[in-house]
């Protein structure tokens, strides 16, 4: 199978590094980034980032921090900051975030929820004191 | 008191040559003690236990990668700290410590600076740095041989370019932790106590793969092998941690652990409680921040 070359300038940084080719069944879990350019049938637990490349399929749920998907997840997403969802990448799942950033031509099939801001008085009780 | 096991075949027999000035810079040191010779494979394990038995508390190893195994395998269990004289082929475990040449090593056998680290187990067989599958085990032992002149270090690496080019990769099966299991390709493979590569990391097992390399990376590569006997590729792809592993090749392959062929696959490989002390350039609490550093968890 031809490999697509496309690939993520945080891959190389990322603690645990998953390359195009590898194949993964179980759970995976880590301290610290993940970067998956492979297959992983199974959830991906991550105390950090996780970026998951173009050649990626992943059929289980993610949970980290921030989530940079460039790649195909069949699963839900649950991320305490930011998920991105690069022109390349695919979501058929639910996603619970805290900012979500949807790229032109990406796709997402499911059901977002995102954390509101947080709301403040400050600018009524800045009026009220001119 | 300090005692000195000495592997006479290290570095071509490069001892000989060093022998009466070694002894006088220990001496000036403060730090002469027993000399022992090895007399062939396994002898510096025999020798080390020997020395924990009449009470050493520092063995040094003056060889090579393959003698500081060696020494390190008969020290497990005891407390006694294993220092490195760096004299062999390939010293690889000694750079990581930061000693890189014999003359640097003396004053910090001295200065007695001790790093703890947890030791991996493939079977019975105990190390810290490294186990490799791969292309390094498998090429021909005759063309790993670099001689010492420019023309031999050219003719060695053009033999190691043919092999790596044709060389196949290996399909390969790993079982991780009981918690995952891998089905992958590899050109090599490494299995490395993370802390002994990162001083600040906690012990781990650091698994490494890497995918054939391309003309350039393999240049590279395996000119660093032939001009300083032991360079790591450096595109890795694949990058894994464990407490304990399982690996299936097909075909089987050879094994290679501190540079000395030690069996084939399947081999497990472990993340043991076993601890061993290293003399090394710098004290462990010199790597180790004034202040905790924050998660990436509290930073977002």
């Amino acid at each position: 199978m031809a490999r697509r070359t496309t690939h993520i300038a945080t891959m190389a940084t990322s603690e645990t590094l998953i390359a195009a080719g590898v194949k993964i069944r179980g759970n995976l879990r880590s301290d610290g980034d993940i970067a998956i350019d492979g297959a992983l049938q199974g959830d991906l637990k991550a105390a950090g980032n996780v970026t998951i490349g173009a050649n990626a399929v992943i059929h289980g749920n993610i949970t980290a921090i921030n989530v940079t998907l460039g790649g195909q997840v069949f699963g839900n997403v649950t991320a305490e900051g930011e998920t991105v969802i690069t022109e390349a990448g695919r979501l058929e799942g639910d996603l619970k975030t805290g900012t979500l950033g949807i790229s032109s031509g990406a796709a997402f099939v499911g059901s977002c929820r995102t954390s509101l801001p947080e709301t403040t008085d400050a600018p009524a009780e800045a009026s009220a004191s001119h | 008191m300090y005692y000195y096991i000495t592997n006479p075949t290290s570095g071509r027999g490069a001892i000989n040559g060093i022998q009466d000035k070694l002894r006088d810079s220990l001496e000036q040191l403060g730090i002469a003690g027993e000399f022992v010779k090895t007399t062939g494979p396994g002898d510096a394990t025999r020798l080390a236990q020997l020395a924990v038995e009449k009470g050493f508390q520092t063995i040094v190893a003056v060889g090579g990668d393959e003698t500081v195994n060696e020494v390190m395998n008969g020290v497990v269990g005891h407390t006694a700290a294993v220092g490195i004289i760096p004299i062999g082929r390939t010293n690889k475990l000694a750079n990581q410590l930061g000693i890189s040449t014999w003359q640097q090593s003396l004053p910090l056998l001295a200065a007695r600076r001790i790093t703890t680290y947890r030791l991996l187990a493939a079977g019975q067989h105990y190390f810290l740095s490294e186990l490799t599958i791969g292309f390094e085990t498998d090429q021909d032992k005759t063309v790993d041989v670099a001689g010492s002149k420019l023309r031999d270090r050219a003719k060695h690496f053009r033999n190691s370019w043919r092999q790596a080019r044709k060389y196949q990769t290996l399909a390969a099966h790993l079982k991780i932790d009981d918690d995952y299991e891998v089905d992958c390709e590899f050109f090599t493979l490494s299995v490395a106590n993370q802390k002994f590569l990162d001083p600040l990391a906690d012990d781990r097992l650091l698994i490494s793969l890497a995918d054939s390399p391309n003309r350039r990376q393999l240049t590279s590569y395996l000119w660093q092998r032939t001009a300083t006997s032991g360079a790591p590729l450096d595109h890795i792809t694949t990058r894994l941690y464990a407490e304990r592993l399982v690996v299936e090749t097909s075909p089987a392959a050879g094994i290679m652990i501190d540079s000395k062929v030690s069996g084939r696959t399947p081999i497990a490989i472990r993340l043991t409680d076993q601890e061993i002390r290293f003399i090394c350039d710098k004290p462990e609490n010199a790597f180790r921040p004034t202040e905790k550093t924050p998660r990436k968890k509290d930073l977002s």
